[in-house]
Order: C-alpha cells, then structure tokens, then sequence
C-alpha cells in the first residue's frame, strides 16, 4: 500500500488546523480508509485531547527519533473507529527534538501501512514547520476569513512552493453566512483571488465543534453538525469522489426557497 | 560515495554552482534543476557558475542563463578554470568574433540581462531586488516587496510593495495590469494609496513622476 502526506498547515495559529486533522482523519476512516494523524506540535500537542485519547499516550514521536522506540510502538489506536491512528507529539520537549530528515523517514514508513497520513503542522514557519513539511507530498492550507489570516496563507503558500510541494489546497474555516451576505466578512472569491490556490471546501462556523472538541470527539461523528458535514464532504473530496463545494451563496437559496415555502403555506 | 556533479555553495554576494567536468550536459542541467528546487527564496539572488574545466558552448551557458533567470536568479559571472569572465563581457567577445551572424537568442540575451523574468506570483514575505528592469508574470501579493533599479512591470495585480527606481532613478515607471499596491515608490518618493478609497483600479495602469510628483494614471498605448 502506497499512501499519501497530507500536511496541514496555516501559518497563523488558533484557524483550526488541529480540529481539521481530527475531523478529517475520523472522516476518512468512516469513509473506510486507513488514516494515521501526526502530531508534530512538540511542546505544545493538543491532537490528542481533540481525539480524547490524551491518558493512552506511552511513547511520542521524540521516543521514535531518539529513544529506539519502534514506530508501531508509538501509534495510538482511536477508541471509536478501526484503522485510525494517532502519532502523538512530546510535551516536554522542544521543536528541535525532531530534524527534517527523521520527520521524512517517519512519513514514509507510515505511507507504506496506511492511505492517508495527515500530519498537523504548528502554527509559525520555523522549525517545526519545516518538520512538518518535510515528509510531505500534499499540503491542505486552512485559513479563516480575516486580513491577517489570508496574508499568512500567503506566506505559507510561498513557503510549501519553494519547498517543491505543488498541490496545495485550501480550506476556507469558520466562515459566517450572515456577516458574508451583508458584506462584512471577506468573501471566498476574494480570498481565493489572493492565494490562487485549488478550493478544497469550506467549513461554516459551528458552536458544535466547540462543544465536540472540548469533549474530545471530532464534529464528523455528530450527524446534526454543519461543520462535520463540510468536513465530511472534504474528505470524500480527498478520497478521489468529485463533490461540488457548497459555498454559503448557493446553500442561502436553499434556505430562502424553504422560508418561501413556509410563508406561503402560512398565507 | 557517489560524487556529486553539481555542488550550490552559499557565497557572500549570493549562490554559487560549480559543474563538475564529467557527465552529460542534460544531466548537470536536470541536476542542477534539483538541487535550486532544494533551496528556497532564491528569488534576485545573484548566481556565479563555476564550470571548472568543462567547456560550455554558448547554446549551453544560454540554456543555463534561462534556467536560473526561470527561478529568478541573475546569473552575474561564469568562472572558468579558476579565472573570473565576466559573463556580459564574454558575451559581448562571443558577439565581437562572429558578428556576421547575431542570431536571435545573443539579442535577447543582451535585453535580458538588465531584465528579469519572474515567472510566478510573488507571496507574502517574498522579495525581488534587482538593479535593472523586473517584469513580473503573475501578482505581486500583500507583504511581498518587487523592488528594482529601472522600471517594474507586473502582468497582474500588484497589492504589496513595489519600488521602481531604487538605486535613485526619477525616471522609472512602476506598471502594472492592476495597480493596487500597500505602497508604491519611485526613486525617493514614497506614496500610499489614499486612506478609506476601498475603489479598486479596474484597468491597467501606470505610475511614473512628473514634475516632482508620483502620478498614476490609466495605461494607453
């Protein structure tokens, strides 16, 4: 089995690049597929409490690179869905702990045994950004509709590109249908225009990802979550099936055409 | 131990690459591809080609001139046999023994090295410094900085920083298929776009001095 590396990166910290790792890898493994998430936030790991899987950690990702520990070892087995995994990263360490290199050689053992292997990138573009990235084939950029997000994107984009790394694609993360309509929010066109990269899909702003996280299950599972249907949707999209993107103009008509329906039924 | 055909050493005034003198010239010019794929920001980083004692044709250091112009890169000398050439002086003795027959790429490579090509769009944190014409195929993004000593010329939209004239000339033009940029300078002149104003051009557009002043107005031919 030859798998592929996704990393996932957005250069601004807080956007949901973890959130993103964990809902699209548990989306992924519902799809059937084996998927295996990779921590490389060294000191700072959060995956882990997003999967509720925080008290099964024994060994990390510094464990493989420095302590003999093998790879297979270190892998966390998810706790709802067969043929995910969980590469956790140290806590006590720092970025430096791991070298491009190791980073790469991690990424191809785990392409051998699983489809995807989604590695969570942190926020900045030093060190442990360059570890991330190094191992990869794909990147996916998350970035939120705000100024200062986008230009990071933009950064990062520059960055994967002169990496080598050509297909990135982006998603575009809690974005407001409301305060889009009403023009207060940077539309996806124009995001899109900047970075010129491929849209992946996009992800409406959910309080119900707040909740699931906080809980340590990933929005995918709950059926009634907005944002887990986008980030269902994604992950067919990265599985090879052709499903158009719902951008918030055309899923408003939608909503209209259901609002007529009822004003009238109410005449 | 394989030994490597093309090394990339990092210099004070910007990279240098040294060809080995086995191999053939289409693997040195893959390898060389490889090993520029494997360094970032090279973009207005000036190049010194070390060819050692391998002889390049002049349809050789052409194809290489091209290829590092593709990446941005300017490529200032060719060293040879441990003697520095000047590679505009050489070309202009290569045009000087021949001059029945100029042929059409020793033309353009006259124009292109005062001119280059950047084949991409520049991103955020990215920048281009080079002392004479830059054209640019592709936008020049928020954050990132176009910055040459003659004119700018971007075949797109330009929403960061471009500075034309940057070595003093009042004479230089910034244009551009959209101008919209965080600053623009020419020479010393230093302007932003006027506060609260969110209309963007929407044809293309030139901006150059006259009478002491940054004027931008609609391009026509």
């Amino acid at each position: 089995m030859k798998g592929k590396v996704i990393v996932i990166t957005s250069g601004k910290g807080g956007v949901g690049k973890t959130t993103t790792t964990a809902n699209l890898g548990t989306a992924l493994t519902m799809l059937g597929r084996k998927a295996v998430m990779v921590d490389t936030d060294i000191g700072l790991r959060n995956l882990d409490v997003v999967m509720g899987l925080e008290n099964r950690i024994v060994f990390d990702i510094v464990d493989v690179v420095t302590g003999g520990i093998k790879l297979k070892q270190a892998l966390i087995k998810d706790k709802r869905f067969e043929g995910l995994y969980l590469l956790p990263a140290a806590q006590t360490k720092e970025k430096s702990a791991v070298s491009p290199h190791q980073m790469k050689n991690i990424c191809n053992d785990l392409k051998k045994e699983f489809d995807f292997v989604l590695v969570d990138c942190p926020a900045g573009i030093e060190q442990g950004f360059k570890n991330a990235i190094a191992g990869a084939d794909e990147a996916v950029i998350i970035a939120i509709p705000e100024v200062s997000s986008v230009r990071d994107a933009d950064r990062i984009v520059g960055l994967l590109e002169a990496a080598g790394l050509r297909k990135n694609q982006l998603i575009i993360n809690r974005i407001r249908p409301r305060m889009v309509k009403r023009g207060d929010m940077m539309d996806i066109e124009d995001m899109i225009d900047i970075l010129s990269v491929e849209l992946l899909g996009v992800v409406p702003e959910d309080e119900t990802v707040i909740v699931s996280t906080n809980k340590g299950e990933p929005a995918v599972i709950d059926t009634m979550s907005r944002a887990g249907e986008a980030y269902r949707r994604i992950a067919r999209r990265l599985n090879g099936e052709e499903v158009p993107v719902i951008t918030l103009g055309n899923e408003d008509k939608i909503f209209n055409r259901v609002r007529r329906m009822f004003k009238l039924a109410s005449r | 131990m394989i030994t490597e055909d093309v090394v990339i050493r990092e210099s004070k005034g910007g990279i240098i690459i040294c060809l080995d003198s086995q191999g053939s010239f289409l693997s040195l010019k893959e390898q060389i591809l490889d090993k520029l794929d494997s360094l970032d920001e090279l973009i207005g980083v000036q190049a010194f080609l070390d060819v050692g004692q391998r002889k390049l044709s002049r349809k050789e250091s052409n194809e290489i001139n091209n290829l590092l112009m593709e990446r941005g890169l300017h490529l200032k000398k060719l060293v040879s046999r441990g003697k520095l050439v000047d590679f505009k002086k050489e070309a202009a003795a290569e045009k000087s023994k021949e001059p029945t027959s100029p042929s059409v790429s020793e033309t353009n490579d006259s124009v292109a090295e005062d001119t280059i090509l950047i084949k991409r769009t520049l991103r955020s944190g990215q920048k281009v410094f080079h002392p004479g014409n830059i054209v640019v195929l592709g936008d020049v993004n928020p954050g990132a900085e176009v910055v040459a000593g003659g004119n700018v010329l971007v075949m797109g939209t330009v929403r960061g920083l471009a500075h034309a004239g940057a070595l003093g000339s009042e004479k230089a033009i910034v244009a551009a298929f959209r101008l919209n940029p965080t600053q623009l300078r020419i020479g010393k002149h230093i302007t932003r776009p006027p506060e609260g104003e969110g209309k963007e051009g929407k044809e293309p557009e030139m901006a150059s001095i006259k009478s002491g002043k940054v004027v931008i107005e609609n391009f026509k031919v």
